[in-house]
């Protein structure tokens, strides 16, 4: 079995296994059920990847990691959760592509260097999400409307650069 | 386009206003590995200034069984200092079957390292050419992905099949004054005898007839034998679309492009002078010439030719540049025919060419497919009798008809054809 495809199975048993346990956590039983259902969609998620499938997986994970949390259920795993199903729905793609692909020495170079980034991404994503828990800034109204300004320019700045990189 | 970057700018976004309306810090929290993927993607994609490739294709043609196919080779080859990672892409032309391998692939490459991409496809007949081979140079996890297009030709022509005919004994009105097959009736060198005439000084001595002489005293007499010279031929092959008729992978066309390919071998290969026009939406003629080199014009010729749809004049058979052929050749039409055709055919007669019509049988080609009830053997029964009348009304020119079944070989009816030709003439 390619490493990617035990990658992915353990990202979506993970991101399922965080969801239903933060539930569970907080006796909500419906969201444990509907975080449980997620696998099978992730299954067939993978049998499609064409289809929109992957996508609605990955989005219908994250309003359970967002309703969790406002719902009171463990920040940490939801946050958990929501990461693994990143990791899932871009394995998932990185499967598909790679289906065609001879198996050779180039294949498992281009697989390494894609889970390394992944790796590289998601951990440095967590531990900054982590470190973040341990700050508590107080932050007037003032400074949240300039940082949302800030965010939003940013995010332009960055859809920007993604368009001129492509374009190119 | 790749709609990851998409995908991740919505979800950061969506993260970030939900965070800020519900003044929740866990959900901005959640926001961070989804940005750390856009960062780690962004800052990974390589400078398309610093992007260096290699391209080669190699194309290699073997036929077995009478089957052709192409194994086709990509070599790119990274030569800029960084590592790269990149989808090649190969495009698929029209009439290309992939039997092998695939038309992409995934790769890294490190500085100077190089990758393949191998597929087979076969065709039944066609030209094919390529400019340019399509990269996607991207970050390792594919968010921002630069396309290339590097220069690598190939082409490659797979010609029709050939069906060799054995040589038919022609005899056209006009033969053309080179060494050749044919009877031209002309006294001169040969190997038939001919008759006897009154010497001319420079005659052989060889060739006196001395027995004559004997008999005729003071006089003398030369034995001329039959010239054999070559014929002038010209083939007609219809393309219009409106003549084709395509059944699954079937095409009459194809059959038609058989037959072209095959006459003309057999005509080229009994020394004659042969020449192709392909008539369809645009024309490809090669102009009439002999030998090898002809026939190499004529299937390349052929092997480009493809069903097109007619526009205004190309409709209509009538408006072929027929004077591209020397006048009193023998013009074969292969054609599937429709009813203003005729004039074409009137033309031909009226300027002088001797014609030959090949016409395959549609009805026939498309029988196995149709329904056998009543109305549809009704509609048979009138299409045969409508495609009767037409070829009768060009029989009625003194043309020869052959109403070709594309599942019956074609030499018999030629050579019946071209033989009866003949005796039309006397």
């Amino acid at each position: 079995m390619a490493l990617r495809k035990k990658f992915f199975a353990v990202s979506m048993v993970l991101s399922a296994v965080c969801l239903a346990v933060g539930f569970a956590v907080t006796g909500q039983w419906f969201g444990v059920v509907t975080a449980m259902i997620t696998c099978p969609g992730w299954v067939l998620a993978r049998k499609y990847p064409a289809s929109s499938l992957p996508l609605i997986c990955l989005l219908a994970t994250i309003a359970l990691a967002v309703t969790g949390s406002l719902t009171g259920s463990p920040a940490s795993l939801m946050i958990i959760g929501s990461a693994a199903a990143l990791a899932a729905w871009d394995l998932l793609f990185l499967d598909a592509a790679l289906v065609s692909n001879s198996p050779g020495e180039q294949t498992r170079q281009f697989e390494t260097k894609h889970l390394q980034s992944l790796a590289l991404a998601l951990g440095s994503g967590l531990l900054a999400a982590f470190l973040g828990s341990l700050l508590h800034l107080r932050i007037s109204f003032v400074m949240l409307i300039l940082f949302i300004a800030l965010a939003v320019f940013g995010l332009e700045r960055v859809w920007g650069y993604v368009k001129k990189m492509e374009k190119r | 386009m790749n709609n990851k970057p998409l995908v991740m700018g919505l979800i950061v976004f969506s993260l970030l206003i939900v965070a800020l309306i519900t003044r929740d810090g866990d959900i901005a929290r959640m926001m961070l590995p989804f940005l750390a993927y856009l960062g780690v993607g962004i800052l990974q994609t390589p400078r398309q200034e610093k992007l260096r490739f290699g391209a080669k294709r190699t194309l290699v043609q073997t036929r077995s069984d009478g089957i052709v196919s192409i194994h086709a080779n990509l070599t790119v080859q990274n030569k800029a200092l960084e590592t790269v990672h990149l989808f090649i892409h190969e495009t698929v032309q029209a009439g290309m079957k992939i039997t092998d391998g695939e038309l992409g692939q995934w790769a890294t490459l490190r500085s100077g390292e190089s990758t393949e991409l191998n597929y087979t496809f076969t065709a039944a007949r066609g030209d094919f050419s390529w400019n340019s081979i399509r990269i996607l140079a991207s970050d390792p996890l594919g968010l921002i992905e630069t396309e290339m297009l590097l220069p690598a030709n190939g082409m490659i022509q797979i010609r029709p099949r050939i069906k060799k005919f054995k040589a038919i004994p022609l005899r056209p009105h006009t033969t053309l004054h080179s060494p050749g097959s044919i009877p031209a009736r002309l006294g001169g060198t040969g190997t038939d005898f001919f008759g006897v005439r009154e010497y001319h000084s420079g005659d052989p001595l060889r060739s006196l007839d001395w027995r004559l002489t004997a008999r005729h005293p003071r006089k003398f007499f030369t034995k001329e034998f039959e010239q054999e010279e070559i014929a002038e031929i010209g083939l007609i092959l219809d393309a219009r679309e409106s003549t084709d008729l395509r059944i699954g992978e079937e095409s009459l066309f194809e059959h038609c492009v058989g037959a072209t390919a095959s006459l003309a071998e057999m005509f080229l290969h009994q020394g004659h002078r042969v020449g192709l026009l392909v008539f369809g939406g645009t024309m490809s003629t090669a102009f009439p010439g002999y030998g090898k080199t002809q026939l190499h014009r004529i299937l390349g010729c052929l092997s480009k030719a493809k069903v097109e749809k007619e526009i205004g004049a190309a409709a209509y058979l009538n408006f072929i540049p027929i004077r591209m052929f020397p006048s009193r050749a023998l013009i074969i039409v292969i054609s599937s025919l429709f009813s203003a055709d005729r004039l074409l055919f009137q033309r031909l007669r009226a300027y002088g060419y001797q014609a030959l019509l090949v016409s395959p049988d549609p009805i026939d080609f498309a029988y196995p497919t149709l329904a056998q009830d009543i109305s549809n053997r009704l509609a048979i029964r009138a299409t045969r009798v409508e495609r009767r009348l037409k070829l009768n009304n060009i029989a009625q020119l003194q043309i020869p008809v052959i109403d070709w079944q594309v599942s019956q070989p074609l030499f018999p009816l030629v050579r019946n054809a071209l033989t009866r030709s003949r005796g039309q003439r006397e």
